[in-house]
Formats: structure tokens, C-alpha cells, sequence
């Protein structure tokens, strides 16, 4: 009798488990069908933390809940040479993290067979602020960046298709995608989001300048003076506390014949837009020369002094500009002294950011899987 | 409402594991294989009977077959045809979005619109020519779908299926899916090789190359019951592209690969290069 109890009660068990199973098969079924990814958390859910005073982020990991496991899958693309056509070039060839992730005194970056871009690549911090990509805004949205530099033949010179089979047959991933996704499967989606989780991780807000803001560092006299010049000429443009506005302007640059890149017209056709390039941030801009959107300047007073005497009269020249800067050479060098407080060493050295491979990706000791 | 992707589309869907109470863990596990084989016949049972018990389960189907054609002629990748301007071509390669189906009735104004709906139609991969779609009842008129994809599914990050960027639709330089492609070669062509290349695509303002086609059933209003299956025969002319509203010979323009002017004037091409040639519905 005993014995047929156990077997009554496993056979209920099993319909039950039956009918559990094959309900959230249906359900999945029907989920089969939407295009929009599944909001299903897998992993360690990670915020991201909005520093004080900074405004609300434009990339909020809507449909891309970020992890730890995703953060650390993104890394590691980021960090992966196995994503450009040859192996020489992952994203951080030309994004280095001691340069604030530029490419440290290259006006132009190396690309695939000795070939070189025709912009400065830029620094890549506070992503997740960013409305609009690149130095003309042609990419609307963090998660589909990567896919310029990554097909570009002066860049990493890949297709689609081959970043993600070589990916798919890469065993190194296997777990980190399933962790990441719940599961091993390799999509072109899954390699975008888990880069976005990366590179929308990338704040950088612990400078000297955020400190005195803070109320924790003061800055030295001329700092202050330097910042106070700061504020009067260049914050219009220079929008704090993100040190940009995201706008688009021409700042009266002589146009390099052998280049004759029209900027954001490119991307609008509007002749209105000609020459007219995204304004950077001057967060971390003396640890990533060279600078404007050629690299034609090696120094900051080379480009203090281009606002100066240097601006070139154009139909589109920024209506700001029209007179220039006018500075003395004292002030120049306070400007430059406060432009100094704006490196984030924490954020160049901050070994989360790094090379994964030059330390273990999972430390058992904190993941228990 | 269910929709069958296509083919190229039907990727793998993360699978959920299922988790049951701890402590029926120990059980749990002697069991788990059993009990998988048992739900996994069953299912594979359900989705292998599904196409053939379709009338007896009322199911109601759409079937839609684009055809290709120049002219009268059926088109066939890398044979020559001659536009009505007198050009030589051959195409290679005829890749276009149909998305936002819906299907309407013009008498009553109701209208059955099958959210993500998102398909590739490739000259070069037949399957992806044939769009099935399930659950279609009452009594329509018409057919409307976007040539291209919707300004929002522009603008939202990375997306999967009919929408990867792998397909080779989606433009890196100035984010935005190609609507309609074409890529061939023609002797009226100025470009090296004599090729011709029209990637239409644009998304914003007056840019917008994205479409919406409407095409009425030739014999009126169809009846969806339950356990009904209509079949609808779109045709695509491609001269229609060169000459349609605006006269676009290949001599002139023999390729057009980023968003503005001309763009949008292929655009109102194709807007009417879409036919129905047949509608059955039995």
C-alpha cells in the first residue's frame, strides 16, 4: 500500500509538472513572436549610478536590463581584437582608457591594412548622456554605434555576419553569453546591448572639478580664475556639468582640402549644417590629444588660440564666434590651469574599465553559480 | 493573434528554465527527464498537427506571395529586361521591408492590424517571398502594409529577426533601415563596373521614404471564418521604379544611397509599383 502511495503521488507530481511545463512553453511560444526582446532579468542587476547634479540620462537600459554579467560581456568585446577583419583591431585600439578612451595622439586612428580614419576618434565617457553619435550625429542610438566602426574598411573592416559566427565560435563566450541572456545564443543583438552596457557604464564625474563642486577640494587661485573665464566665454557651448550642449556648430576651422569633410551636412543635406561638427565634452580633454574633429591641434593653446585670432568667417560660423575669444595670454594659461581640473583620474585608471584578460572576468568568490 | 515568421526570422527564443519550490527539489530531479520527454512529445505533436488540423481547428490563415515581375514578364535575377526609357539592366539582388500589415474592410471602416509584423522579402531567398499570418476574421476589402520600417523601430537600439542588421538593410553611417534595395548592373550606368546600386532609405521629416500601400481585392469583400484561408498574390513591377509618378532613368541616376530629394522620388515610385493579382479565399 505504502509502496503505491509513493507511486500515486509521483504521478500526480508529474501532470503537475506536466501541465506547469507545458504552460510556460505556451506562454513562451506566444512571446516566440514579439520582436522587442523579453525584459526577463538574468544576472546581477547593476544601477547606474547618476552623479549628483548631472541630468537624467538619455540610454536608461530599456530593453537592455544591465548586469554585471552583461558589463563584463560587453568588456570583453570591447577589449576583443577578434571583432575587426585582421584581429588587430578591437574598439579599444582606438578607444584607450589612459586617454580617457581616445586615441592618444593620433590626429587620425590606425585602421585595417594601414588604412586611417578621416576624424579624431572621440573620448568615450558619460555615453548614456549622449542623444545622438559620432562628430556629425549620424547614429541615433548607443546600442547600434558599434556597427560604424565595426563594417568601416579604414576601421575594423568586418561584416555582421562574420563579428558574429567568429563570436559563436569563440568557446571563451559560451558562459558568459548564457549567463548574460540565460542562455548560449550568439545574436547581433546580444553583442550590441552587452557593448552598450559597457560603454553606458563608462561615467566619469570624479575630477577635481567635480570635487570642488562637491564641496570636497577647492580649487587653487588660478583655477578659480580659470573657471571664472570658463564660465564667461566658453560654457555657453561648453554646458556644465556634462561640458557640452550635444548642439552642432562650426567653429570657424579652415577646411583641410585633402579631407573636405562637410560634417553634419553629410548627414542632414542642409547646407545650413555645413561644417558644423557635435561639440565635445571637456571632461578628461587634457589626457586625449590631439583635438577638434581632425586632430589638428596637438596643444590646448592651440586651440584657445584658434578662438582667438584663428576663426575663419563662413556662412555657417557660429554667430557666438563671429568676433572670436578675446583673451591675454595670462588668462590663457589660467583657462588651460582650470581645463587640467577636468581629468578624472579615477576614471583612466579605474581597473573596471580595463583589459579584462589581465585579470579573471568571474571571481568565484563573489558570483556562486 | 499569432504570426508565423518567416524563415530567416524564426530565431531561437531564450529558453526559461522552470523553477519549482525547494523543497520539492529531490524529487524534482528524478523526475525532470520524464517529465520533459512527456511535455516535449506533446508539443512537438501539437506544432506538427497544427498546419494540416488547421480547418478543423478553425484557425483562419493568411497566406501573401509577392511575385516579381518586369512588365508582363517574370522576374529573374540576372536576366535582362529593358525599362521603359530604353535601358538595359540586369538586378541581382531585390530586397524590400513589408511591415504594419493590416487588413482592412473600406465599407464599414474597420480595420485588423497585426502588430510586429515585420518581414524581409528577398528575391534571393524564396521562402522569405511567401508571409503567412494566423487569425484573421470578419470581412475585409483590402490589404495595407509599410514598404519599410516605422520611424520607431528606426530609433530603438538593436533589434532582432527580420530586423538585424546582418540582413544587410541597415544603413552604419547614418542610422536608418533601407526600405527597398537594389543592385544590378546596367550599360546606361556612369558608375565603375556599370553598376546600379538604390538603397532607399530615410526615416525623418521630409526624408521619409517609408510608405504605406494600400491595394483592395480585386473581387471585393473576402469573408474570414474561422477554419478560412485567403491567399493573396501581390505583384511587384519593377519598371514601375524608374517610371512611376517621377521619370528616373538609369542614365541619370544610376545609383541612390543616402536619404533626401531623389530617395523620396524613387519613394513615390514604389509606392505604386504594388499590385494584387489574385486573392483566393476558400
Amino acid at each position: 500500500m505504502k509502496f503505491l502511495k509513493v507511486n500515486v503521488s509521483y504521478i500526480t507530481l508529474l501532470i503537475i509538472f506536466t501541465v506547469i511545463l507545458g504552460v510556460s512553453t505556451l506562454i513562451e511560444s506566444c512571446k516566440k513572436n514579439d520582436t522587442s526582446i523579453s525584459s526577463q532579468i538574468v544576472g546581477t542587476p547593476l544601477t547606474l549610478k547618476i552623479p549628483a547634479g548631472f541630468p537624467r540620462p538619455d540610454y536608461t537600459f530599456q530593453n537592455n536590463p544591465l548586469t554585471e554579467e552583461g558589463f563584463e560581456l560587453g568588456r570583453k568585446l570591447f577589449y576583443d581584437g577578434n571583432l575587426s577583419a585582421d584581429g588587430n583591431f578591437p574598439c579599444a585600439s582606438c578607444h584607450q582608457q589612459f586617454a580617457a578612451f581616445s586615441t592618444y595622439e593620433h590626429p587620425f586612428s590606425h585602421g585595417y591594412n594601414n588604412s586611417f580614419t578621416t576624424r579624431n576618434a572621440p573620448a568615450l565617457f558619460n555615453e548614456a548622456w549622449q542623444k545622438e553619435f559620432h562628430l556629425d550625429g549620424g547614429i541615433n542610438h548607443i546600442e547600434v554605434q558599434p556597427l560604424a566602426p565595426l563594417t568601416a574598411h579604414n576601421e575594423m573592416n568586418e561584416t555582421i555576419e562574420n563579428v558574429v559566427n567568429k563570436i559563436k565560435n569563440d568557446t571563451s563566450y559560451t558562459r558568459m553569453f548564457k549567463r548574460a541572456f540565460g542562455d548560449k545564443e550568439v545574436t547581433s543583438q546580444r553583442i550590441l546591448k552587452a557593448l552598450a552596457q559597457f560603454t553606458c557604464s563608462l561615467v566619469s564625474a570624479n575630477s577635481k572639478y567635480d570635487k570642488v563642486m562637491r564641496g570636497e577640494a577647492t580649487f587653487l587661485s588660478y583655477e578659480q580664475t580659470g573657471y571664472e573665464l570658463f564660465q564667461e566665454h566658453c560654457s555657453t557651448c561648453h554646458k556644465e556639468p556634462m561640458f557640452t550642449d550635444y548642439s552642432y556648430r562650426n567653429i570657424g576651422l579652415p577646411v583641410d582640402p585633402t579631407i573636405n569633410d562637410v560634417g553634419r551636412m553629410r548627414i542632414t543635406n542642409n547646407p545650413a549644417d555645413s561644417l558644423k561638427f557635435k561639440v565635445p565634452s571637456l571632461r578628461n580633454v587634457a589626457v586625449s590629444p590631439p583635438y577638434m574633429h581632425d586632430g589638428r591641434f596637438w596643444f590646448l593653446s592651440n586651440c584657445i588660440n584658434h578662438y582667438r585670432t584663428g576663426i575663419q568667417l563662413s556662412p555657417t560660423l557660429d554667430s557666438s564666434l563671429q568676433k572670436g575669444i578675446q583673451l591675454t595670454d595670462v588668462e590663457v594659461q589660467d583657462l588651460i590651469a582650470f581645463l587640467r581640473t577636468l581629468t578624472d583620474t579615477a576614471f583612466i585608471t579605474n581597473p573596471r574599465f580595463a583589459d579584462p584578460e589581465h585579470k579573471p572576468i568571474f571571481s568565484p568568490d563573489v558570483h556562486n553559480f | 493573434m499569432t504570426i508565423k515568421h518567416n524563415p530567416r526570422e524564426n530565431k531561437k527564443h531564450p529558453g526559461k528554465s522552470i523553477r519549482l519550490p525547494a523543497s520539492h527539489a529531490p524529487i524534482c530531479r528524478t523526475l525532470t527527464g520524464l517529465i520533459s520527454t512527456v511535455s516535449l512529445l506533446l508539443i512537438f505533436t501539437s506544432f506538427e498537427a497544427a498546419p494540416t488540423q488547421n480547418k478543423a481547428n478553425g484557425i483562419s490563415m493568411v497566406n501573401i506571395y509577392f511575385t516579381h515581375f518586369v512588365g508582363k514578364k517574370p522576374f529573374i535575377p540576372d536576366s535582362t529586361y529593358i525599362n521603359p526609357f530604353g535601358e538595359k539592366y540586369q538586378i541581382q539582388r531585390l530586397k524590400y521591408y513589408i511591415t504594419n500589415i493590416e487588413f482592412l474592410n473600406t465599407n464599414n471602416h474597420s480595420k485588423k492590424s497585426f502588430e510586429n509584423s515585420y518581414f524581409l522579402i528577398d528575391e534571393n531567398n524564396p521562402a522569405s517571398k511567401k508571409i503567412s499570418l494566423e487569425g484573421l476574421e470578419g470581412n475585409y476589402n483590402a490589404i495595407s502594409f509599410l514598404l519599410g520600417v516605422d520611424s520607431l523601430h528606426n530609433v530603438s537600439g538593436a533589434q532582432t529577426g527580420a530586423l538585424d542588421p546582418l540582413n544587410g538593410m541597415f544603413w552604419t553611417w547614418n542610422s536608418g533601415y533601407v526600405s527597398l534595395k537594389i543592385e544590378g548592373r546596367s550599360p546606361a550606368s556612369s558608375l565603375p563596373a556599370k553598376s546600379i546600386e538604390y538603397h532607399l532609405g530615410g526615416y525623418k521629416g521630409t526624408d521619409k521614404v517609408i510608405r504605406r500601400i494600400t491595394l483592395s481585392f480585386p473581387q471585393g469583400l473576402a469573408k474570414m471564418t474561422p477554419g478560412k484561408t485567403i491567399t493573396i498574390f501581390v505583384k511587384l513591377d519593377v519598371n514601375l521604379l524608374f517610371n512611376g509618378i517621377h521619370k528616373l532613368p538609369i542614365k541619370s541616376n544610376a545609383a541612390c544611397t543616402t536619404p533626401g530629394s531623389l530617395a523620396r522620388q524613387y519613394a513615390e515610385n514604389y509606392a505604386r509599383m504594388f499590385s494584387i493579382s489574385n486573392v483566393i479565399n476558400k
